[in-house]
């Protein structure tokens, strides 16, 4: 058996330094793209962070929306508020059959 | 071949987050001429050999974290993952239901374009009567020929059994012998 080198090569020709090259390049690639990837399971992660925030931000927001119509400053209860006594109990008599009854 | 404290100072650095990418560049520098040579015996091609080289490096930076052994082991599972690289590059140059095996005649019209008329004419040879091996078989005669590995670190590659690589390896011997007798004659 053949001890060298070259023997390990035999038959497939290359130029003098290139598989060397090839290595180098081969490695610079890998470790590039590993750090793009690892930038981008970070970028991932933050979005999906982000996002998880806006979801539950939302729904909090939304949740507190609807609470808005039953809380004291809602635009019925300030219109209310700002009646007279007079005009709320305007408001208590109003009976939809008298109305049509006016009508006819 | 190196010492099992060159690898052993590798993996540890290849499992330390801070010194990952270092441990890679020397695996890289101690290891990238060998896995090329291994395998480009196995694709043949010299372009498919680079493809190869690209995903087998890619595949150990990314994935070493599933290497649990230590030194001694390292090497056989570096030549694993080039030997499972390799493999599928193959499988991706056949048809549907087509054997690997069935390549042989394209990988040696790619042996004589790729090679000098002129060249090693001992060695076109007997890449020549190694391609007439079924795959398996070839892989593992690369290993014990050309990487000059124990039949204990093939088992290790390959996943077969010792006494059953070296049945192969006699059988293999014996049909090179033939096959290159037959082109002298």
């Amino acid at each position: 058996m053949i001890h060298d080198a070259e023997y390990k090569k035999m038959p497939f020709v290359e130029e003098e330094g290139y598989v060397e090259r090839l290595v180098q390049q081969v490695t610079d690639r890998t470790v590039s793209q590993r750090r793009k990837s690892m930038q981008r399971t970070v970028l991932v992660r933050v979005a999906a962070s982000i996002a998880a925030v806006a979801i539950i931000g939302g729904a909090s927001s939304r949740f507190l929306s609807c609470s808005n119509i039953l809380s004291p400053d809602s635009p019925l209860d300030s219109f209310l508020a700002g009646l007279s006594d007079d005009e709320a109990s305007q408001l208590d008599y109003y009976d939809i059959e008298e109305y049509y009854a006016e009508e006819q | 071949m190196t010492t099992p404290s060159d690898d052993t100072d590798i993996i540890g650095m290849l499992r330390d987050d801070l010194k990952r990418e270092d441990g890679f560049r020397l695996l890289m520098q101690r290891y990238g001429d060998t896995l090329y040579w291994y395998i480009r015996r196995i694709v043949v091609g010299h372009d498919d050999a680079e493809d190869v080289l690209q995903e087998t490096a890619m595949s150990i930076f990314c994935h070493f974290g599933q290497f649990r052994g230590e030194a001694p082991q390292f090497k056989t599972w570096l030549y694993r993952v080039a030997t499972n690289e390799s493999i599928q590059l193959l499988r991706q140059r056949t048809r549907f239901f087509q054997s690997i095996d069935s390549l042989s005649p394209s990988l040696e019209e790619t042996l004589k374009a790729e090679n000098p008329v002129d060249g090693d004419k001992a060695g076109m040879l007997l890449q020549q009567a190694l391609l007439t091996l079924p795959t398996q078989q070839r892989i593992a005669f690369n290993m014990r020929y050309f990487d000059e590995m124990t039949y204990e670190e093939i088992a290790q590659v390959t996943g077969k059994n010792v006494n059953t690589l070296k049945a192969n390896y006699h059988f293999a011997r014996e049909k090179v012998d033939k096959y290159i007798k037959g082109q002298i004659e």
